[in-house]
């Protein structure tokens, strides 16, 4: 037998109990002994979060109850982001998260699409999601299993409350072994043969000891980089945003399924809408707008009564040149910052997470294990970068932020797929990483960047057999989405019907 | 119908990478008004030449619309469920490559992961014995795979085809679906200096064929791309040590094996491919080693075949042009990238070309978008299936042989290097864009070749002792059953595909 | 019938006592506090019927339900660990067997093991077939203990449910109802108000002068049904004539001597039968009869000297008839308990009813609630109570007891359609032909149709096509299994003590 790893969690935050839930729910006490320091003094950057589809397979990896977690963490769902006067003002597409129309004859949707407009019959792309008519209805329902039914074309996220999802998490992983500890870390003490992080001191005194040590300080990165010195890679040049303000409102009667963001003179705004109230912030480049005045806009554009004053936070785009360094991993804040554009935070928590599970070290912490981590931890940023530049870079407004943004060199990869989607609809698939060709195609054309040609393949049909099709597509989307139930319905109820019909079964003998 | 900017192909080259290409783009495109003419240069192939293939192909066929049994009949065909590879190693045995997955995963926890930790505390049972294909091979039974055997894991086949019928018969759907063709003994391309782009051929009969895009499918000459357009080889030579070819055969093999050999010897790779009708038989060797005779006799020694009298022999130059696609030509088969025959690689080299020309078939203007996106993904395909190759020359353990030793020493390319280093750590697999090969099948080739795993997956652990062994021997029951189900390979063919077979 | 306002939201449930703090504490734990009120309302003049209550394993999944720590649950409860129900002088008086929860044997070749048994016990062997059950041998040793999750061996696990003082449970699951924000009302119901053009029950008018009002009511009252039958009228249908015990007399007794006994003890008396449920500090017990048959003095007195420890109380009669309200879900009222219908506690059923109310409830919560859902929910719960019914008229029907008048009249009495066609099943082929949705499996109706001596004509026979000696053989391993089951066994006494002893305090 290996005698278990000691691995030590600095900070409680998302990052902190996601660690430790997957840590405490995956991974036998015989194997890892997972503590938590947090300090309550220094507190958590806790917003209303909006998420990626890949959380459920978290939240389901570890047996987690949806509407229990919907309920507990007063949630809502997510079909995708509506942006708002991105790319220019009136502008208004949505980032869905599910397919636009389905492969006809083996030719991607896409190309017919293209065709089409290039005949002159422009319908928009957006009729063909069954996601964005949802959404757009104020819809919701679960994607049918039916692989062949539209209903099967959409995954889902949520919206929810980082802090309440935090302490859901911290009661998980607490039921399954995580000690927890109140503390304010003071000390640092390394090995002298290598450099590795020995142990932490408390203020208590305590001295914690550890084989592995994950940095969930946020920003500072208080081991990662404020000891080990992993070094910081600046992407501020290509995102400029730099500080937000936030502030949660009273829930409004609009409960669409999406997060919005609307693109602001220095910036953007978000509105994550939750079950008790709604998340809201500005996202900007302080180069472009002082604080007060971002502040003003902010309270200025709210759809509902300010339930608190917006606080700030600040931080720069980039990322840890090493997310595991030694024996640390930097998650979360502590690892990179890319701002929340297009929600994905907690998919870089979650993939680390899982790439911690999969890549699980011993005592004798073997480096090339961090190597092939870092190796994919830097594919997911840089992938991520890259379709957020592409928000900022693709515009024609003509405010000081949006003409930089349009006049700056953005990196080569992204050139190039522009470039590739541009000329022919091509958009590039990978192995690993975000975004699927879906994600790409709805923000290019959502930001005017429309293929001049398309795949020749897309000749091989009757043009009037493909218009059949494509009208058909459109209105078996609209007569589903007429039959759906509404968002704030389903969610007042499906929280608790769940846990009723699960009852009714345990109680029944039906199932264990 | 929308105008196109190419209204015409012209392919000139020989073989399958002609062939092939014709079919494709008329499937594809034909329906289009696409135009394909073939300048067809003479043959180079020997009657008893065998296109071994890897298992991706048959969905390349259904896709042409090229019926597999007739396949089979026609060009004599077997069926192969992987590769046996002896000798890499003067103490271990031979091991298998299966086209396919190995035993099944429990939990989130790989089986390669189960087997390690099994293996580390005695369990004596290879890798390859969770292998249906392995098995099934061992006993000479072939089978399609269906959703039982899919339920334990995935299986998948490939072929052996002799060459020359094989051919013929994708010439005459080919022409059927409407290519013309025009033969030449050799071709001149007049390019047009301006745009740099070829504007015609002439052939040796003085006539001309002119088109819009050129298909360079004549062989490692590359008389197009590498000739024309002047695009120059990165070789890999420094990866592989052969540099010479002989090809023969011997009467068919009986029982019928379902799978092929592969032999290290001192100079070089012997290659056994089974025939429904004959034993093809490909020695890859280095000439300064031996001789194109002496070279002839080790053949036949190591294969203990009698080897009939028409051995052919040839330069084998490993390495690719530096881009496939320069100006209006695009280079398909050994004129885009040549590969030492271990592995089987070069029909899959032309459907993975093909593919991918036409999901990137141009457009419109001449920006090069396509050609550029092409260029960028074939020369990932190119490496990554180069690397697999490499693994069996890297991880030899003929210490002593020049020739291996050298190929030990050689510093593998990158991607390769990182692969080796995680497995050695614990059989972790990073896996990169455009991989031909799975996990299982790096698995296989690593383990096989005796590379050794420091460690197992520590959340392995979780699994009690006492549940471990029973898995495995559930597993093993369940593969020996459906294996002893399996009709032998010699009476599936004759079945289905066999010429003889009323 | 109008439908009932959607979706629900204020819940007021009407009686404590076990059905209605069952009622508050899971639906409390499955609804939430943020979209839905409940409420309440009990009177501690009223008191309840709080007797040693003794239950059946799907309590288990109750449980779960809830979350609760099991220890803990026994300890505030001063519970036991219920095995099964031994019988004693049912078939004929000086002979005895016991109802196990959990199967006999395993079964085999798709066939039932009693079919196996049958063969073997005609072939001479020995017919004791309680060696092939884990639980009956558990049980005459006085041994308990729960199988580990983790335990993959192929012993048979041990089945269990508890015995448990009714008061001390209402007053558990008042805690944990109050918790998770369940409102008590203290008070006496006086007034009742209904929606004149509907009927539908609107609010309630308490004694110290609160209104409480309502969307949906849980009538958890007892016998006496003050909503659905004072009020609404819903009729009863009386099951008199099969089952005729109309009188129970119950009586405490202190802790006897030696140990306490892990399975509750139906003894046959003259005009009925008599009770006997351990708990961890005192002892259950009553007489369950017919006052045609035995006057109420007399019962209670020979209670009274049936008894083998001091009574702590004097004896109380309580009255009741057998039978269901016809129906148990009216207009926006549903009856739970008591409320719903009266089912002697032969087989300690009483708080196993009330769990399948309230599931299927849930099931219809909190929307979707109309009169097709009432009407489904009634045919439902009835045939519930109907399969519930029919087992227990078996024990009395089938017996050799012909000694007292009230035993004659229970072996010539007619019974129900529904159990005669079972009984000439069983008689015929050997199987009990239990239905997939009825709570009593083949085992149960095997352990009471053949302790009871009913004994099938034959066999099924796939039992005769192993040869004799594989048939020894399998036999020989279930007996094994059963025996090593037992000796991982602690004593009931000991295991209370290391677990879940209400004598020791807690922090």
């Amino acid at each position: 037998m290996i005698s278990p790893i000691k691995i030590v969690i600095v900070g409680g935050g998302t990052s902190g109990y996601m660690a430790a839930a997957a840590l405490t729910g995956l991974v036998s006490p015989s194997l890892a002994q997972v503590r938590l320091i947090e300090s309550a003094e220094i507190g958590t950057v806790g917003v209303g979060e909006a998420t990626l589809p890949h959380i459920k397979e978290f939240n389901d990896s570890l047996g987690i109850d949806e509407a229990d977690f919907m309920r507990k963490t007063q949630a809502s769902f997510k079909l995708g982001i509506e942006f708002r006067d991105w790319g220019k003002l009136g502008n208004n597409y949505i980032h869905p998260f599910g397919d636009f129309g389905q492969p006809i004859a083996g030719v991607e949707f896409r190309h017919f699409w293209t065709k089409s407009k290039r005949l002159g019959i422009s319908r928009p792309l957006e009729v063909y999601s069954y996601a964005i008519a949802a959404a757009r209805n104020m819809r919701f329902d679960f994607p049918s299993e039916d692989r062949d039914s539209i209903k099967s074309t959409f995954s889902y996220a949520y919206h929810f409350d980082a802090s309440l999802y935090a302490a859901f998490l911290r009661e998980f992983a607490q039921d399954r072994g995580l000690s927890r500890t109140e503390g304010k870390v003071i000390g640092v003490a390394l090995k002298p043969e290598n450099g590795h992080i020995a142990s932490l001191t408390l203020q208590s005194g305590e001295i914690v000891q550890g084989d592995l040590f994950i940095d969930c300080s946020g920003f500072r990165g208080l081991l990662i980089e404020e000891q080990l010195h992993a070094g910081w890679e600046s992407w501020a040049h290509w995102l400029p945003c730099d500080r937000a303000y936030a502030v949660p409102t009273e829930r409004s009667d609009d409960f669409m399924p999406c997060t919005r963001s609307s693109s602001l003179e220095a910036g953007w705004q978000w509105r994550v809408p939750l079950q008790h109230r709604t998340g809201n912030g500005y996202v900007y480049s302080s180069g472009f707008i002082n604080d007060q005045a971002a502040s003003d806009r902010l309270m200025g554009n709210l759809d509902a009564t300010a339930m608190a004053e917006p606080r700030q936070v600040r931080f720069q785009a980039g990322r840890r040149k090493h997310s595991w360094f030694k024996n640390c991993i930097g998650l979360g804040l502590a690892s990179g910052f890319l701002e929340p554009l297009e929600s994905t935070s907690i998919y870089l928590v979650q993939i680390a997470v899982a790439n911690l599970i999969q890549l699980f070290p011993t005592r004798s912490m073997d480096s090339r294990l961090a190597k092939e981590f870092n190796r994919l931890i830097d594919v997911e940023y840089e992938r991520i970068r890259d379709f957020l530049i592409l928000h900022y870079h693709a515009n024609q407004r003509d405010e000081a932020l949006w003409e930089y943004t349009r006049n700056m060199s953005v990196p080569d990869s992204l050139t190039y797929k522009i470039d590739q989607f541009r000329h022919r609809g091509q958009i590039l698939r990978h192995k690993d990483g975000l975004f699927n060709p879906a994600s790409w195609l709805a923000v290019l054309t959502g930001q005017d960047i429309i293929p001049q040609g398309y795949d020749r393949l897309a000749d091989n049909l009757d043009e009037s057999a493909i218009h059949a099709k494509m009208d058909e597509l459109s209105a078996r989307i609209a007569a589903n989405v007429s039959e759906m139930p509404r968002h704030d319905e389903l969610v007042r109820d499906y929280c608790f019907l769940a846990a009723s019909r699960k009852a009714e079964s345990i109680m029944l003998g039906a199932t264990q | 119908m929308t105008p196109q900017f190419v209204n015409k192909v012209v392919i000139a080259g020989r073989d399958a990478a002609c062939w092939l290409t014709a079919n494709a783009l008329l499937q594809a495109f034909g329906p289009t008004g696409l135009a394909v003419e073939v300048v067809e240069l003479p043959s180079r192939l020997s009657p008893h030449d065998v296109y071994a293939t890897l298992p991706a192909l048959e969905a390349f066929h259904s896709m042409l619309g090229l019926n597999e049994y007739e396949i089979m009949k026609t060009a004599s065909g077997a069926y192969s469920l992987g590769q046996s590879f002896a000798n890499f190693s003067p103490s271990g045995p031979a091991f298998f490559h299966p086209y396919g997955a190995h035993g099944k995963a429990l939990d989130r926890l790989p089986f390669i992961q189960l087997w390690l930790r099994a293996h580390h505390s005695g369990m004596k049972v290879d890798f390859e014995d969770f292998s249906f294909n392995a098995a099934a091979a061992k006993l000479g039974r072939f089978f399609i795979p269906n959703d039982q055997t899919d339920m334990f894991a995935r299986s998948d086949y490939a072929y052996h085809l002799k060459a020359a019928p094989y051919v013929q018969s994708l010439k005459s759907t080919a022409l059927r679906r409407g290519a013309s063709v025009r033969t030449s003994r050799h071709i001149e391309a007049i390019r047009n200096d301006q745009t740099g782009e070829i504007a015609a051929l002439n052939l040796s009969d003085g006539s001309q064929v002119s088109g819009d895009l050129f298909i360079d499918a004549t062989g490692p000459d590359s008389l197009l791309l590498g000739g024309a357009q002047n695009v120059g080889v990165e070789s890999w030579r420094t990866w592989f040590g052969c540099n010479r070819i002989i090809t023969a055969s011997a009467a068919a093999l009986r029982p019928l094996p379902p799978y092929s050999q592969v032999r290290a010897l001192k100079s070089g790779c012997l290659h056994i491919a089974p025939l429904q009708d004959m034993t093809g038989l490909t020695f890859a060797f280095d000439s300064t080693l031996a001789s194109d005779d002496e070279a002839l006799n080790i053949a036949a020694m190591a294969s203990q075949l009698r080897l009939r009298a028409d051995a052919v022999a040839d330069t084998l130059e490993p390495g690719r042009r530096s881009v496939a696609w320069a100006g209006n030509v695009v280079a398909i088969g050994e004129s885009a990238a040549n590969f030492d025959p271990i592995d089987s690689l070069g029909l899959h080299a032309i459907h993975q070309s093909l593919v991918h020309l036409i999901g990137l078939f141009p457009v419109n203007g001449s920006e090069g978008t396509e050609r550029d996106e092409y260029n960028r993904i074939m020369a990932s395909h190119f490496e990554r299936l180069r690397d697999f190759q490499i693994s069996h020359f890297k991880l030899n353990q003929k210490v002593g042989d020049a020739f291996w030793d050298a190929a030990r020493t050689e510093p593998p390319p990158s991607h390769l290097a990182h692969k080796i280093e995680m497995f050695k750590a614990r059989a972790l697999m990073p896996m990169y864009d455009d991989e031909t090969f799975e996990i299982d099948s790096w698995l296989s080739s690593f383990l096989g070749h005796g590379l050794t795993p420091e460690a197992y997956d520590p959340l392995v652990e979780m699994l009690p002792d006492d549940q471990l062994i029973p898995l495995f021997q559930r597993m093993l029951g369940y593969i020996k059953d459906q294996v002893q189900d399996m009709t032998s390979h010699d009476a599936y063919l004759e079945l289905h595909a066999s010429k003889n077979y009323a | 019938m109008p439908d009932i306002p959607s979706p629900i939201r204020n819940i007021t449930i009407v009686g404590g006592g076990a059905a209605g703090w069952m009622s508050a504490a899971v639906l409390s734990k499955v609804l939430g506090k943020t979209n839905h009120k409940i409420t309440l309302i009990e009177s501690e003049e009223i008191g309840t019927v709080g007797v040693g209550e003794a239950t059946i394993p799907m309590i288990l999944m109750f449980n779960s339900v809830l979350g609760l720590d099991e220890d803990e649950f026994i300890r505030e409860t001063h519970a036991t660990f219920k095995l099964g129900i031994h019988f004693v002088d049912w078939k004929a008086v000086g002979q005895s067997y016991f109802h196990p929860f959990g199967t006999f044997g395993v079964d085999m070749d798709g066939i039932n093991f009693m079919h196996f048994w049958q063969r073997m016990a005609r072939s001479g062997g020995n017919p004791d077939y309680g060696r092939y059950n884990a639980e009956t041998m558990a049980a005459r040793d006085n041994r308990f203990g729960r199988t580990p999750k983790t335990d993959l061996s192929t012993m048979p696990k041990i089945n269990y449910a508890f015995q448990f003082d009714a008061n001390l449970y209402a007053a558990f699951l008042r805690r944990y109802a109050e918790a998770r924000g369940v409102i008590r009302q203290e008070g006496k119901i006086v007034k009742i108000n209904q929606q004149p053009e509907t009927g539908f029950v609107t609010s309630l008018e308490l004694d110290n002068g609160k209104g409480i009002d309502g969307d949906f009511f849980l009538d958890c009252s007892g016998f006496r049904g003050l909503l659905i039958e004072e009020t609404l009228k819903s009729g009863y249908h009386d099951w008199s004539e099969w089952l005729p015990c109309n009188r129970a007399a119950a009586v405490p007794t202190e802790k006897p001597e030696g140990p306490i006994t892990p399975y509750t003890r139906s003894t046959a008396r003259e005009a009925g039968w008599q009770w006997r449920i351990p708990l961890q500090h005192r002892t259950g017990n009553g007489y369950v009869f017919c006052n045609e048959f035995i006057s109420e003095d007399e019962a209670v007195s020979k209670l009274l000297t049936r008894l083998d420890a001091r009574p702590l109380k004097d004896p109380k009669v309580l009255r009741f008839v057998t039978g269901h309200r016809r129906k148990m879900w009216n207009k926006n009222v549903v009856a739970l308990g008591l409320a719903s219908g009266f089912l002697e506690p032969l087989e300690s059923t009483s708080i196993h009813l009330v769990q399948i109310g309230l599931a299927k409830l849930l099931g219809y919560l909190p929307r979707f609630i109309n009169s097709y859902v009432a009407e489904q929910y009634n045919r439902e719960m009835l045939a519930e109570y109907e399969n519930v019914k029919d087992f227990l008229i078996a024990h009395y029907h089938i017996t050799q007891r012909e000694d007292t008048p009230f035993w004659r009249h229970c072996k010539y009495m007619g019974i129900p359609e529904s159990l005669r066609a079972r009984l000439n099943i069983f008689t015929e082929t050997g199987q009990a032909a239990v239905q997939q949705t009825e709570l009593f499996k083949e085992p149960s109706w095997f352990a009471i149709l053949i302790g009871q001596g009913l004994l099938p004509a034959t066999y099924h026979p796939v039992a005769d096509t192993i040869t004799e000696s594989e048939l020894k053989q399998r036999l020989s391993q279930i007996r094994t299994g059963v025996q090593d089951r037992i000796m991982t066994l602690p004593s009931h006494d000991a295991f209370i003590a290391q677990h879940c002893s209400a004598m020791t305090r807690t922090n």
